[in-house]
């Protein structure tokens, strides 16, 4: 049986993150104003240290760090990933490499794992900074402007079937009810399952979710309000056991025409999307959407509050016997 | 807790079964839907509406899945068609795009792709449905092998079954799909190879079909395409070259929502289709709208059915939908004791007093005797309309105490029976907005009553009536009523329930991007200026949600604001155009939609119609900063407050100037 659960996932403080560190050849994160993105980069002590500059934040050419800083063409996330390795000359197959995703979009973050497994890299470290907490609570915007796109996630696009009578989409709740809105609009004649980071990365933040998400009831209809999913909301690897366990349930039930993901909700629920995708579901009727904005809110939280590290294996799915 | 009945607003959340078992005809003496929107005809029909038209449930129902289950299948002549149903949606047109490669092949992609995606939905729509046909069995072989032909270059063996056919089709649409796939990252479309012309797969499979077997050629091959708005202009511009270049058996049914719909544009030497040459629109919220009784009719019977399958009211549909009235607490007087009960003074008194001594110069006693020729002091109503018509004689050259004892007479008249005249005409125009005036002088909240209160308020769309009633039940639950079940829903539920249905239809029909963005300011704008002259001193139309405007000398961003809310379904065109005896522009009437008027504290009825100035038009649907729309709010709503003039001493606008 599959069993994501044995990956290996353990807490950081500051002074531990320097010191696990030396090992890794390459470091990369997204830069923002976050306090928890930029203290875990001044404190890492890989050989490379990169920052990427996600055009979507909007800043200025003297906000940004001008040193191992790489600000990639415009385009959409396989261009972003393909234009900073040609500018960073890197080989991110041939190094221990550690990416933390806390500052990351997550369309980007996903796709990473589909490059790195068409690349044959076995193992990948990522970091993620929970906050102490968002700064408008249930009402923290994300996203900054209207979503302009829904689509799929580049190298997530599946196979689909023409047979959409039992299509299923599971959402990953987030604080946004707006994206939540429009992923469940575009797959509208789908049946819908919302899943929910519980325990969440602070006591309250569970509620506000579930505050956000009641904001798009009407258009996720009466399936996903019934029948709901819970993962840890930092944690990817119970996300993609929740993930798998579920769609093994459904088709268990009745064939499931196709499945649809949307990740919405913290970084490593994203991971976990996309863990489970990379690992279940390539060349499958499995997609992964996501509603694009075109800019993203440069701070959206206060203080750190604990750092995760977790190694990722993507040349294949451990069992829990094998462990 | 019971269920609410009216939790599922969409037919995306019924089965195919329950579609089947609660459908409601719309107008069924005059042949109901099959009328409306004929699926045997061999024209193709593009259906237009609002979200929550009921187009989908309406496709699905012509679904060859529904046609089974509701018997009609036994025999292909029994209803002359077979609906081979697609949803856009599903083709997930957003991928082929981008990449670094070029649109042109992306284009050929997706036409093939396209291509093969239909004719493996028509197969297996007509193995689902007639599979069992003697005749179809025997020339399995035969149709395979002509559908195989219509291939350029089939490759391989030809199928001699279906089956094999199909999966031929799918092992293409496969390689397809991997190689869209890995674009993201190899950035080149390797190896494909395009086996048919464009358009061909489509219509071969119901040629075939009818070449083969005789009952299958009498029929025809409708293909629903349905949510078209998902796909861009130029994919649109496929399915507009299918209508173009159909051919029977086969014929086309296309459903999008409004601001979806992008172009009538083929890829056919890029000619244009037209209206009643190549397709017939039919839009249903408008349709629905001009065909008020029976809509009302229909809402009632979608309501009942509800009622009956969720075990909330017992009885046979039509039974129920008479009694549906008697659930809801309706307005019947207009009730003033919110008035009376606050003393003896009134607060629209005190108001016209300081505007009679301050702008009419009158001393304190001069202005009370003026009111006291006003005053009925057991009808507040009449009170207002007094004050209304001082207003409105505000600026003659006759004194207000002059013109308060005409009006005294007439309405002393009007009681007495004698002379209703003029002065009864002034109540029957003015009483429901003066009563609204009331309300909120008082801070009481406008209601919107009943059940056909609701059916205006829905606007044409059957969701938003679904809606109002979810939100209604909801409040009348957690009010502790029982409704449905003895005593009427409260006025508390109805009203909030109302409020939260007007809130979220504004929220939930803005288009995607900068479009919607633009959308929401416009309504917002204009709900904000109706707004506050409906409860001017003098509003300069009764009951007004409709204004109307001359579009083409609009700023480019404000023509666009508008077309997006009309197509957003904010706005319904109420008249198209009409021109203007003075001036000789083309004026079009807009109406806010009527589910936007409770969140704005309008009225649902229509009554006068606003005209905006080009300068005005501009400020609320085009680009300009708020602080420039709030001035020319201001200086238009100081024209119908006293003193009724547009600017102050000093201040220079041009309402009527181009500033856009």
């Amino acid at each position: 049986m599959l069993d994501y659960t044995v990956y290996y996932r353990r807490r950081l403080d500051l002074d531990a993150l320097r010191e696990t560190s030396r090992d890794w050849g390459l470091f990369i994160s997204a830069y923002n104003d976050s306090e928890r993105v930029q203290r875990p980069f001044e404190a890492v002590q890989s050989a490379t240290k990169h920052w990427l500059i996600h055009r979507e934040y909007q800043f200025s050419a003297h906000e940004v760090p001008t040193c191992d800083a790489y600000t990639p063409a415009e385009g959409n996330e396989a261009d972003f990933w393909r234009s900073y390795v040609d500018l960073a000359g890197v080989d991110l197959a041939s190094q221990e490499l550690c990416i933390d995703a806390t500052g990351f979009m997550r369309p980007h973050l996903a796709f990473l794992l589909v490059l790195l497994k068409q690349a044959g890299v076995g193992r990948v470290h990522f970091l993620y900074t929970d906050p102490e907490r968002y700064v408008k609570a249930e009402n923290t915007q994300f996203t900054k402007g209207p979503v302009t796109e829904v689509r799929q996630i580049a190298g997530f696009e599946g196979i689909h079937s023409t047979d959409t009578s039992n299509d299923l989409l599971i959402i990953g709740a987030g604080y946004d009810h707006q994206l939540i809105r429009r992923i469940a609009e575009f797959k509208e004649y789908s049946r819908k399952l919302q899943l929910f980071g519980l325990p969440s990365l602070q006591p309250s933040m569970y509620q506000e979710s579930v505050i956000s998400a009641s904001r798009a009831a009407e258009s996720l209809g009466s399936s996903a309000q019934d029948d709901v999913l819970f993962a840890p909301a930092s944690d990817p690897f119970v996300t993609a056991q929740v993930l798998h366990e579920r769609v093994e349930r459904e088709r268990g039930r009745r064939r499931v025409t196709n499945l649809y993901l949307s990740a919405l909700g913290t970084k490593p629920q994203v991971l976990g999307f996309a863990l489970y995708f990379v690992t279940e579901c390539l060349e499958s009727s499995t997609s992964l959407l996501f509603p694009y904005a075109e800019r993203y809110t440069q701070e959206t939280s206060k203080g750190i509050s604990r750092i995760w590290h977790y190694t990722l294996e993507l040349d294949g799915a451990r069992s829990s016997e094998q462990t | 807790m019971r269920n609410n009945p009216f939790n599922v607003t969409k037919a995306v959340d019924f089965s195919d079964e329950q579609i089947a078992r609660t459908w409601v005809d719309f107008a069924s003496d005059n042949g109901g839907f099959f009328a409306i929107a004929d699926p045997t005809s061999p024209m193709p029909r593009i259906l237009l509406g609002g979200k929550g038209s009921g187009r989908t449930h309406l496709m699905r129902y012509y679904s060859a899945r529904l046609q089974r289950l509701r018997g009609a299948t036994s025999s292909p002549k029994t209803e002359g068609y077979i609906g081979i149903y697609l949803r856009c949606s599903g083709l997930n047109a957003g991928r082929f795009g981008g990449k670094g490669i070029e649109p042109e092949a992306w284009q050929a992609l997706f036409v093939y792709y396209m291509d093969l995606w239909l004719a493996q939905l028509a197969i297996s729509t007509v193995v689902e449905t007639f599979g069992e046909m003697p005749e179809l069995i025997a020339q399995e072989d035969a149709i395979a092998r002509l559908v195989a032909h219509a291939f350029d270059d089939f490759g391989g063996e030809l199928p001699s079954t279906l089956l094999g056919l199909e999966t031929r089709l799918h092992g293409w649409q496969r390689e397809l799909d991997l190689v869209i796939n890995n674009a993201a990252i190899t950035r080149r479309l390797d190896a494909i190879q395009i086996r048919a012309a464009r358009g061909r797969l489509p219509l071969a499979v119901p040629k075939a079909f009818a070449a083969c077997v005789p009952d299958l050629s009498e029929i025809i091959w409708l293909y629903l395409l349905d949510e078209l708005e998902n796909l861009t202009d130029e994919q649109q511009r496929y399915v507009q070259t299918l209508i173009r270049e159909k051919e029977p058996p086969a014929s086309f049914m296309v459903g999008s929502r409004l601001y979806g719909f992008r172009t009538t544009r083929t890829l056919s030497a890029d000619e244009e289709n037209k209206e009643g040459s190549e397709f017939e629109p039919l839009r249903l919220d408008r349709f629905y709208l001009t065909h008020e009784s029976e809509f009302a009719e229909f809402c009632r019977r979608v309501i009942a059915q509800r009622l009956i399958e969720e075990g909330a009211v017992p009885g046979q549909r039509d039974a129920v939908a008479e009694q549906l009235d008697g659930f809801f607490v309706t307005d019947g007087e207009r009730d003033t004791s919110f008035v009376t009960e606050e003393g003896a003074e009134r607060k629209y008194f005190a108001v016209l007093a300081r505007q009679l001594e301050t702008h009419q110069g009158l001393s304190e006693s001069e202005a009370a005797k003026v009111i006291a020729l006003l005053e009925v002091p057991s009808k507040p109503l009449l009170e207002k309309l007094n004050t209304l018509l001082l207003y409105q004689r505000w600026n003659t050259r006759t004194s207000m105490h002059s013109e308060a004892g005409r009006i005294s007479k007439l309405c002393a008249a009007w009681r007495d029976g004698k002379a209703t005249g003029h002065y009864g005409q002034k109540v029957k125009h003015h009483e429901p907005d003066m009563y609204a005036q009331l309300l909120r002088q008082y801070s009481r909240q406008r209601r919107y009553l009943g059940l056909e209160t609701f059916i205006t308020m829905a606007g044409g769309l059957p969701r938003n009536l679904l809606i109002i009633l979810k939100n209604v039940y909801r409040w009348a639950e957690f009010n502790g009523e029982q409704p449905f079940h003895g005593v009427p829903i409260s006025i508390a539920a109805q009203r909030d329930g109302v409020q939260e249905a007007s809130s979220w239809f504004l929220k939930d029909n803005l288009p995607l991007g900068v479009e919607g963005e633009n959308v929401e300011r416009a309504v917002s704008r204009l709900g904000a200026l109706l707004r506050a002259l409906h409860f001017a001193d003098r509003p300069p139309e009764i009951r007004m949600t409709t204004f109307s405007v001359d579009p083409s000398r609009l700023s480019l961003a404000a023509r666009e604001s508008l077309r997006d809310a009309e197509r957003a379904s904010m706005l319904l065109t109420e008249d198209r155009g009409h021109r203007d005896k003075n001036d000789a522009s083309v004026t079009v009437k807009y109406r806010l939609n009527p589910m936007l008027c409770p969140y704005f504290d309008l009225p649902l009825t229509v009554g006068g119609t606003l005209k905006l100035s080009t300068g005005e038009a501009n400020a609320v649907f085009g680009e300009k900063a708020p602080e420039e729309f709030d001035r020319i709010r201001r200086a238009r709503v100081r024209r119908a407050n006293v003193p009724f003039r547009a600017h102050r001493a000093g201040e220079q606008i041009d309402l009527l100037s181009d500033v856009g």
